[in-house]
């Protein structure tokens, strides 16, 4: 019995001897074998910095300038000349229409409207645009018609009917001034161009005397001309050393008779004579060395003479090209003038020829649609074989300078510093935004009641419809306290982030996650300002393995080697 | 069969019917902690969600409690959750430990030691001071709580492992049952040790102590559980939650997680439950030795 007592006992210490050694190994190795399994973080102290917050949103472009482009009379398209997308220039035809015609329509409509169309060319080349065109035309036209009425003397009653015969005999002299032109018979044109063409004229005959002159001289020159100057410096040149020779010769004879006569030489008297011939030999070389040099002068002279009438001939040859170019622009001038005066009158024939009221055909009996402006075609509400009415646009023209604009929502605490004028950066085209107007979100938007809708002005490389996302710096600031933005996450308490909690226990630290609330002040995408219960020894959790929440435990991340 | 047997078979058979239902009854608790420790959360939460008014979003609760025995799927993820991914119940089991050890051994040593002056030093002194021990030992342990609170308070050691050890190791119960069983030893004994040139100490150590070692063991086995159990004492003593024992964690039930409550009190239920099976012959002897009258 005590055996078997024993032996139990005995068995039961081994039992607690394992047991406690079991529990005491996990409790060692627990650090160890927890860890593996505790998420890992990554995580950094709270800094100060600078904060580049900025706004950013997508929006939809929209152009602004717009045009609906009306059929003149109420039918059925008959051709479709173009389609949604393509490009088109001013006064390119868009469609032609049949029109539901009443028998009273001008079959010369097609004529008549390119002649309207080319006068509104002849403003365009001016840099007009379509409108001022327009507008310059019809001033034009009040301007001639009291030209007219002035020469022709012509009272108020019955004006259509003398204007028409007032103006077919105008458009007749027009004509005739513009043959003037072509044939060079100045004197016959109006008054108003002769001060300028006189004067043109004047300029170029003078001109043409003057080169007249110049060549005149220039041949002068060229006949003074005595020979090259540097080959008579050569023979000057030769003639100085020809007379220095001699000098030295004299000297040399001379000093010998001197010597001869000092030392009582019997031969003192033919040295006397050498001596004398060396000195007329050389008065002989000095003479002709003057005479080389002054040969020398001439020559120069002459050459420069001849320089100078060359560069004044050429000088008059450019005058006299001058002038005429200039005559030839005086006279073009006058023809440009006198045709777009005969375009004016082309008109006023055609517009007193019709009523206002009577509809323009082609010679098919259909009417034309042209461009007003060069631009995209958006908006085809038509196709071939459609009704149209005079009150429904046939389709869009977006002008080709169009701007576009761009919108979105934000909130009303980041637009409340933006100020128009702000420029923006379109970040998926190759645009610019300025930032226009900062309004109400509307309540048919996807905004809130606290967000603002941005406004902005987007030129560049940009189409209608398309979605552009644009950025801009709002803010530049320092603050205290920024943390990544990845750090910063939200619940229904607010906005937090998950800071780095140390316990020490026996076996090491252990590593907890700490909530705490915080307000983000300003946020680049980057980097977040906040403001809370922080300071500058918080070290934020900045990212996780797998989501942990307040209270959780973590380890740190290992660093890299 | 006589009347008087058949009357003596029907008594043992009810006895045994209702000593079965009491021991069932007695059992049941820990057999359904076993079994329920190998249980998945969703299965605890389903059975005993409902009598805990537990509710959770993402797992169903039954509208009544279901008692039941065998999981229907069996894992060990709630032991693997106690013992090696969290480390924090290992720690409130060494804090368990670091508690109840200390207590045992000095509480039994302050008591051997008290107990064998009372058995063996007269006087009226000495009655008084034993008839003090024996009202402090009917007193609830609760009256003493708040002094003991005060007083640990001023000594400055309030909101520590001290607050609750010292406090501790001045128990009356085993100064009484160590008494009765030191008046039982024959004076002979102590006199003839005494004559050999024994002093008290040694008398004490070699004599008495070895002659109350089956109550000594009782006692001990009582202390521990009574300590290795206690949840009051640590819950205001001890402020430092990481100091706290487990037994303060199990009784939070409501709080935790209802699977690592299970799992937990199995693993803690291990030390007594051993100290139990060593000491449980000598525990029944104790108990006897100490209620002969002298």
């Amino acid at each position: 019995m005590k055996k078997k007592m024993n032996s139990k006992k005995r068995t039961i210490t081994i039992l607690a001897v394992c047991f406690f050694t079991a529990v005491l190994l996990l409790t060692f190795f627990s650090n160890t074998i927890m860890n593996a399994s505790l998420p890992e973080i990554t995580a950094q102290y709270v800094k100060s910095g600078r904060i580049y917050d900025r706004i950013s949103g997508t929006g939809i472009a929209s152009a602004d300038d717009v045009i609906n482009i009306y059929p003149e009379c109420t039918g059925t398209i008959a051709d479709l000349a173009v389609s949604t997308g393509d490009r088109v220039e001013q006064g390119e035809l868009l469609c032609t229409i049949q029109p539901e015609t009443d028998g009273t329509e001008d079959t010369s409509g097609g004529d008549k409207r390119k002649a309207y169309y080319a006068a509104i060319q002849l403003y365009l080349r001016k840099g007009l645009t379509y409108e001022e065109s327009e507008i310059a035309l019809e001033q034009d036209k009040s301007i001639l018609m009291e030209e007219i009425c002035t020469a022709y003397q012509l009272t108020s009653s019955s004006d259509t009917v003398y204007l028409s015969a007032a103006v077919q005999a105008e458009y007749t002299f027009l004509q005739n001034d513009l043959s003037y032109v072509n044939t060079d018979d100045f004197e016959k044109l109006p008054s108003k161009y002769q001060p300028e063409i006189q004067m043109a004229l004047s300029s170029y005959e003078s001109a043409q005397d003057a080169e007249e002159q110049a060549r005149k001289n220039y041949s002068k020159a060229q006949s003074s001309l005595i020979g090259d100057s540097d080959t008579l410096q050569e023979l000057a040149d030769e003639a100085y050393r020809t007379r220095e020779s001699a000098y030295e010769d004299y000297l040399t004879a001379h000093n010998a008779w001197q010597s001869a006569v000092n030392s009582g030489n019997e031969n003192a008297a033919p040295m006397e004579s050498a001596a004398e011939s060396a000195w007329s030999y050389y008065e002989s070389t000095a003479d002709a060395y003057d005479k080389a040099v002054s040969q020398v002068n001439k020559a120069v002279q002459a050459e420069n003479d001849a320089s100078y009438a060359e560069q004044a001939y050429e000088t008059a040859q450019e005058s006299t090209e001058y002038a005429s170019e200039n005559l030839s622009t005086t006279l073009d001038e006058a023809a440009s003038d006198i045709k777009r005066d005969i375009s004016l009158l082309e008109i006023l024939l055609l517009e007193t020829s019709a009523s206002d009221e009577t509809l323009l055909l082609n010679e098919d009996g259909t009417v034309s649609l042209y461009a007003e402006t060069s631009g995209i075609v958006t908006g085809l509400s038509a196709a071939a074989g459609d009704m149209v009415l005079t009150s429904a646009p046939v389709l869009q023209l977006i002008k080709s300078d169009s701007t576009y604009t761009v919108r979105f929502n934000t909130s009303a605490e980041k637009a409340q510093s933006l100020r128009p004028g702000i420029e923006a950066s379109v970040i998926n085209a190759d645009a610019e935004a300025i930032l226009k107007g900062v309004y109400n979100a509307t309540s048919s938007s996807s905004g809130s009641a606290d967000e603002k809708t941005l406004l902005f002005t987007v030129s560049g490389d940009v189409t209608a419809g398309q979605s552009l996302a644009l950025k801009m710096s709002e803010n530049n600031q320092s603050f205290d306290f920024t943390v990544p933005s990845r750090a910063i996450s939200e619940d229904s308490t607010g906005t937090f982030i998950l800071v780095l909690e140390t316990k020490s226990t026996p076996l090491g630290n252990r590593y907890y996650a700490k909530k705490i609330n915080v307000t983000v002040l300003a946020d680049d995408g980057s980097n977040a300002a906040i403001d809370g219960e922080i300071t500058r020894d918080t070290y934020v959790i900045v990212l996780c393995t797998e989501a942990i929440q307040d209270g959780d435990m973590v380890r740190m991340k290992e660093s890299a080697e | 069969m006589s009347r008087k047997q058949t009357r003596t078979r029907i008594i043992n058979i009810s006895l045994f019917l209702l000593l079965g239902f009491a021991s069932v009854l007695f059992l049941m608790p820990l057999v359904l902690t076993i079994c329920d420790s190998f249980m998945t959360e969703t299965e605890i939460f389903y059975n005993y969600g409902a009598m805990l008014d537990l509710k959770s979003d993402s797992i169903y609760t039954a509208n009544s409690v279901a008692l039941k025995l065998i999981p229907d799927r069996v894992t060990l993820k709630q032991y693997a959750d106690t013992l090696i991914t969290s480390s924090e119940y290992l720690f409130k089991f060494w804090n368990s430990v670091i508690l109840a050890v200390p207590i045992t051994v000095l509480q039994i040593g302050i008591a051997l030691t008290a107990s064998y002056g009372f058995a063996r030093f007269g006087g009226r002194i000495r009655q008084m001071i034993f008839l003090v021990y024996i009202i402090l030992m009917l007193m609830p342990y609760q009256v003493t709580l708040v002094p003991n609170f005060l007083v640990s308070e001023q000594l400055g050691f309030s909101g520590t492992r001290w607050a609750v050890i010292l406090p501790g190791i001045f128990s009356t119960f085993p100064v009484f049952l160590f008494t009765r069983i030191m008046k039982r030893i024959p004076k002979a004994y102590l006199e003839a040790a005494r004559l050999d040139g024994a002093g008290e100490i040694r008398i004490f150590l070699h004599i008495a102590v070895p002659l109350c070692r089956n109550v000594i063991v009782s006692v001990l086995l009582l202390v521990f559980i009574d300590c290795w159990n206690m949840v009051e004492q640590p819950l205001l003593m001890i402020d430092d939650s990481r100091e706290q024992p487990l037994s303060i964690f199990l009784s939070q039930i409501r709080s935790g997680d209802l699977g690592l409550i299970f799992a937990a009190a199995v693993f803690y239920m291990i030390p007594s439950l051993l100290l139990f099976l060593y000491g449980e012959e000598d525990l029944v002897q104790g108990m006897s030795y100490s209620g002969v009258k002298t």
